[in-house]
């Protein structure tokens, strides 16, 4: 018998099996729902960035009628009038802040990852961005701590499980039925015969894997001409498709121990249960107690000693209509905040050192499950890791640079028409990394291969 | 007879090595989950403490300066901490830790823990609660699959029941028996328990946590018990323990991996949240479109001076029996606290909303409701969190009146240098908020009490119902 027949004869068998049809079909309504929500929430950030463009074009034309009106009837200009766009700090909070936005990447709907924790639209002002406020989603509590239902959690958490379905009874199923002996009386090695199976299957999780891929790609709407989304999209497929081989090897290797089939079962649900389920939530409580996250408490604390502190050198700003000029009051609330911004940045620094170790530690401690590998790898290429956003950040706090630089000088004068065409634009390029998938899916597809070779090892020994 | 069987089964269960493996790594997570988990509330809660002693110095040292400037400069509250959530985090990593306190406006809480971790984060928490939840009916279900079904394939019910026992008896004997086996791996994880909660109840000197424990001990006895029931009825209904397995361990995946995501994505769908943005841009303007606090001029005032001129019968500003400017400050902040109140009412009773059909889901996945219930007790679900907010607000609301009233009624009108100090700052008391008790929270969770003894009693009456029937073929 040789393999190509082998081959055929174990893909009848597959599909003779009804029971992996109906896993079929109940796979396809759950890839279905998970690609319905990852392009739900990802449609939703599309509109507000929309909603967020629109209103600030339409807040800026308004201001700059606004201003033509005021300056050609020369109206009595109060600096302490709040409401009066010629106010530069009223422009600041209230008539001429730009939008920072973070718009969703191409593969963003394919896996959710930290975006629906981070904030994707800021409005930038000349205050800090530790001590304004944050403008999150509206989100409830308990929906973030449930998770999502994107196709990433389809891919780690229940593809191992239909691997599983049409694998754990690989070997110990023709021992059961007492074929295996019949096979193997045919010119027909054991080690061919795993092959074979093995083959089959590595084809299976090949085809599984390309079609929820592609699903998901064209549900998403990639633009194929974007640079790098080929890229991305390749480095996604080929994770997924590993991932589904080191399970398939799992699969294969306990088999070879010749096991009765429902021990397989037993043993298999274990495997998956430690990996995917306890494992990862076990190291994330292991980890913040170990290296807890650097207190925000502590780190306001120290902004607002730092506040008081500059308040207390500066000299106290007078009540609401204070009668003092506008220049010295204008200079001494800008030397307040950047005093206190400087008295801030070494807590800030350590803060940011201490974050960046926990990273540090998930990234080192992710090789002991697979589902951790292949998340942090799924969430990297869809962006939605934490990684973009905190590119996104960065460029923030440059935008920032730039609007104190065009706005502080305007401070001690009145902001004029002429100074809205000069207002700084924000633009962010975010850049995707595919570093950590091509790691995971390297060695997960190193752990398949070692799997193998282990199985027909073990597979001699226990099966002749 | 019940109690011979109880006892064999006790034996068998305790004997079996893989059992017994499994059951030693889940009771060594559990003590684990509730070490860590006391290690992080005391952390927590020393934290909290040394910031509400810190802010309030700040705010009573404070240099002399205008009443209405000590109001924006401003004050924290922090939430507070329930020991029991040592147990159970529920939403706190994904809710702020301090809220800012200033007048215009009211914040919602910052700094989500859960912003600054890593992609472990969604993976969820193994909480000692979590653990009950999630990783002890996988014990149950790996002692019991075989139960009936075990003994079917091996010949052993049918001599068994041609001795002459009682289906229901040996049903019953079978219980008892798991429910011994499951004691006896929960009493080192009591124990422990009771050893790290009764310092904070005793330091404390109220029964509020003890009366939480004990409820939430109830609420995992139905859980498990219910999860107990269940398996031993599959396990008489399947024709093979394979089959009894693979039903198990389906509805396990269903009731507490899937459900949970699914169930919070359904009551979105229900009662959706809106949009962050949207929201925010309305009750901006709404907020500006009332008078400017910081404006007497705005023609809002002017009209106002007038209606009050009539009312004192007077015609001067400065003959007022009040400072106007104050006057200006207190109605402007009544009005930006109106809009502002009414803005959080809108988004908070949608998550509510959300919160209570998550909560019904939990009749058809247990899961749900026994995860509510611990959040409820352990102080860590929305309602507390509102509650918190709310008794924040009505602190910053009388933070502002007080700062702005004292111009009012203090300061001479037009004496635009008058400072205020200490004196001022220490007339305000520090923000002292107490937890609801537990009596409150079980008001609350009336929805997932009832779901719970639901579940007990069907998983009941199937077990029952299925025992009778049984048959050694």
């Amino acid at each position: 018998m040789n393999f190509r027949h082998m081959i055929f004869h174990e893909w009848r068998l597959l599909r003779a099996d009804r029971s992996l049809w109906v896993l079929a079909i109940l796979t396809v309504l759950l890839i279905g729902y998970g690609i319905r929500n990852g392009l739900t929430w990802v449609e939703f950030q599309k509109q507000t960035i929309a909603a967020a463009t629109a209103e600030q074009k339409a807040r800026l034309e308004n201001v700059k009628e606004q201003l033509i009106a005021l300056e050609s009837s020369n109206a009595n200009f109060d600096p302490n009038y709040f409401r009066d766009p010629r106010n530069p700090r009223a422009v600041n909070s209230v008539y001429g802040y730009q939008w920072a936005l973070l718009p969703p990447s191409d593969l963003a709907s394919l896996a959710i990852g930290q975006s629906d924790l981070h904030p994707y639209y800021t409005a930038v002002t000349a205050s800090s961005r530790h001590t304004s406020a944050q403008l999150d989603e509206l989100q409830n509590p308990l929906q973030l701590l449930a998770g999502r239902f994107d196709l990433a959690f389809v891919v780690v958490y229940l593809f191992p499980l239909l691997v599983f379905a049409f694998s754990y009874n690989m070997l110990s199923e023709e021992r059961e039925n007492g074929t295996l002996s019949l096979v193997l009386a045919q010119p027909a090695t054991l080690g061919s015969l795993l092959l074979a199976k093995s083959l089959l299957r590595v084809l299976y999780v090949a085809l599984i894997a390309i079609t929820l891929s592609v699903t998901g790609f064209l549900a998403a709407g990639v633009h194929w001409g974007d640079q790098g989304v080929a890229f991305a999209a390749s480095a996604w497929t080929l994770t997924v498709i590993a991932y589904g081989l080191v399970w398939l090897g799992m699969a294969t290797l306990v088999n070879s121990r010749g096991w009765s089939s429902a021990a397989n079962a037993i043993t298999l649900a274990g495997i998956w249960l430690v990996l995917v389920a306890i494992v990862p939530s076990v190291l994330n409580v292991v980890i913040s107690t170990i290296h807890p996250l650097p207190s925000r408490i502590a780190l306001v604390e120290a902004a607002r000693e730092a506040q008081s502190r500059a308040l207390t050198r500066i000299g106290q700003l007078p009540g609401p209509s204070g009668s003092i000029d506008m220049d010295e009051r204008a200079r001494s609330s800008l030397i307040q905040i950047i005093t206190a911004e400087a008295e801030v940045l070494p807590v800030l620094r350590r803060f940011d050192e201490q974050l960046e170790k926990q990273q540090q530690q998930v990234k080192l401690w992710r090789w002991i499950s697979p589902a951790i590998m292949t998340q942090l790898a799924l969430t990297e290429v869809a962006g939605t890791d934490g990684e973009r956003y905190r590119q996104f950040v960065s460029a923030t706090e440059r935008f920032r640079a730039r609007w104190r630089e065009f706005l502080y000088p305007i401070y001690p004068r009145r902001f004029t028409s002429a100074d809205i065409e000069r207002i700084p634009r924000f633009s962010f390029e975010g850049s995707e990394h595919s570093r950590y998938s091509a790691e995971t899916a390297f060695v997960l597809l190193a752990a398949y291969g070692v799997g193998i070779v282990a199985s027909l090892r073990f597979a001699r020994r226990n099966f002749t | 007879m019940i109690a011979t069987i109880a006892r064999k089964e006790f034996l068998e269960m305790v004997r079996d090595g893989r059992a017994r493996a499994a059951s030693a790594a889940v009771l060594a997570m559990l003590i684990a989950a509730l070490l860590m988990g006391w290690k992080e509330f005391r952390d927590v809660q020393t934290e909290i403490e040394a910031a509400k002693q810190t802010v309030r110095q700040q705010w009573l040292a404070q240099s002399p300066k205008n009443p209405h400037q000590a109001a924006h400069y401003g004050t924290y509250a922090f939430k507070p901490r329930n020991p029991l959530s040592l147990a159970d985090s529920g939403i706190n990593r994904f809710t702020g830790v301090a809220l800012f306190l200033e007048p215009h406006r009211q914040n919602d809480l910052r700094f989500r823990p859960a912003q600054d971790a890593t992609v472990l984060e969604r993976f969820g928490q193994m909480t000692a609660s979590a653990t009950l939840e999630i990783l002890l009916p996988l014990v149950i279900i790996m002692i019991t699959f075989g139960s009936f079904a075990g003994e079917k394939e091996s010949g052993t019910l049918r001599q068994v029941l041609s001795a002459g026992v009682q289906p229901r008896s040996l049903a019953c004997g079978k219980f008892l028996g798991v429910g011994a086996a499951l004691a006896l791996l929960l009493a080192p994880a009591t124990v422990m328990g009771v050893i790290v909660i009764s310092p904070i109840t005793l330091a404390s000197g109220s029964w509020d946590s003890i009366a939480r424990a004990a409820i939430l001990s109830a609420g995992f006895l139905l859980y498990l018990g219910g999860w107990t029931l269940l398996c031993l009825c599959v396990s008489a209904w399947a024709s093979s323990s394979r089959l009894a397995l693979v039903i198990l361990l389906g509805f396990w995946i269903g009731n507490c991996l899937v459900a949970p995501r699914a169930m919070a994505d359904i009551a979105g769908r229900f009662h959706p949240s809106g949009s962050a943005l949207e929201s925010h841009l309305k009750v901006t303007r709404e907020a500006r479109e009332g008078p400017d606090g910081h404006n007497p001029n705005d023609p809002y005032w002017r009209s106002r001076k007038q209606e009050l001129f009539k009312q004192y019968k007077v015609s001067n500003v400065a003959d007022l029996p009040f400072n106007f400017d104050g006057l200006v400050a207190v109605e402007a902040e009544k009005y930006s606290t109106e809009v502002y109140r009414r803005h959080f009412r809108e988004i908070w009773s949608v998550f509510e909303r959300q919160d209570r059909v998550y909560r019904v889901g939990g009749m058809a996945a247990p899961m749900l409701a026994i995860q509510s219930l611990s959040m409820g007790l352990a102080s860590t679900d929305f309602q507390q969190q509102r509650h918190f907010a709310e008794a924040a607000e009505s602190y910053r609301a009388r933070m502002a009146l007080d700062m702005n009233g004292y111009i009012m009624n203090h300061v001479r009108y037009g004496d635009r240098q008058a400072l205020a100090g200490r004196d001022l700052w220490e007339t305000l008391p520090d923000f002292d908020y107490t937890m609801p008790d537990v009596r409150w929270v079980i008001a609350n969770q009336r929805v997932s009490v009832t779901a719970l003894a639901a579940w007990f009693g069907a998983c009941f009456i199937l077990a029952v119902w299925r025992a009778e029937r049984v048959r050694p073929v």
